[in-house]
């Protein structure tokens, strides 16, 4: 392709809005859903082992809620979680536009954050409610620009 | 306690500095996620001054790790941005963050 051409070509890329993509969009609302139904339900189980529901909570509850919360218990939540975020990366790197590809990378931050949360799970075996619900908070803002961009490819909008 | 509405103004100013020429158009999404770091460096600092904390020294590290990487990502997201800039302008913002828990918090 002579140089020239190619130029153009690019250029023209350049100027148009990346293409919605409903499957990715689809599968970036479920992998943001999946890791919010974990984490709060790893955060629920620590209120009532060690936070403000153990008082109203029974022995029997108590001892099925350290259960739940114990690393071996979340081990499947962390693989499935991760492997959606992987998912939903390669799908955005497959788009083929500029812009997709960048916000892959914002993907792969989200993917480092929750292994972080996997490795301390697994160092430590529980993990306290403050710290889940932290992280929780700062994934739930690293998914905010991803679903903005969304938006603005939805509305036809090039993203700024 | 900290004046974290003015720390809060530092950080934007470190992360701004660093991304000269590239700010105007970042700025909107960075300042919210700044915001945000703050609210949970605020946080950890109350937090430490309950005893006993409800975070763990490793914890701790790891949150604050998380706080780089979110702005790290949400920036390298911007076309024009590469990951080292980002890197770097997510570096300048936490560490204003820290050196204001730093005296809260002795593992900061």
């Amino acid at each position: 392709m002579k140089p020239a051409f190619l130029l153009m070509a690019l250029l023209a890329l350049d100027g148009c809005a990346p293409a919605y993509d409903d499957v990715g969009d689809k599968l970036q609302v479920d992998t943001q859903k999946q890791i919010d139904a974990g984490l709060d339900r790893l955060s629920g189980d620590r209120q009532v082992t060690d936070g403000a529901a153990r008082a109203k909570s029974t022995p029997g509850q108590i001892e099925a809620a350290t259960t739940d919360a114990s690393y071996a218990a979340n081990i499947a939540f962390y693989a499935s979680s991760l492997a959606s975020l992987t998912a939903l990366k390669s799908r955005m790197q497959a788009l083929g536009d500029a812009s997709s590809a960048k916000e892959a990378e914002a993907v792969a931050q989200i993917e480092t954050n929750l292994t972080q949360v996997r490795d301390e799970h697994a160092k430590e075996g529980m993990l306290g409610a403050e710290y889940v619900a932290l992280m929780k908070g700062t994934i739930d803002q690293q998914f905010i620009p991803l679903n903005q961009y969304e938006l603005q490819l939805k509305a036809g909008k090039k993203p700024g | 306690m900290t004046d974290w509405a003015t720390v809060e103004k530092q950080a934007v100013d470190a992360a701004a500095t660093v991304l000269t020429g590239a700010w105007d158009r970042v700025s909107k999404t960075a300042v919210t996620q700044i915001e945000a770091m703050t609210k949970i460096a605020a946080r950890m600092e109350a937090d430490y001054a309950e005893q006993p904390p409800a975070l763990s020294e490793s914890e701790y590290q790891s949150v604050r790790s998380a706080q780089k990487n979110a702005l790290e990502g949400i920036l390298s997201a911007y076309e024009g941005i590469g990951i080292l800039a980002a890197e770097q302008a997510a570096d300048a913002a936490w560490a204003v963050l820290e050196k204001a828990l730093v005296a809260s918090i002795p593992f900061a």
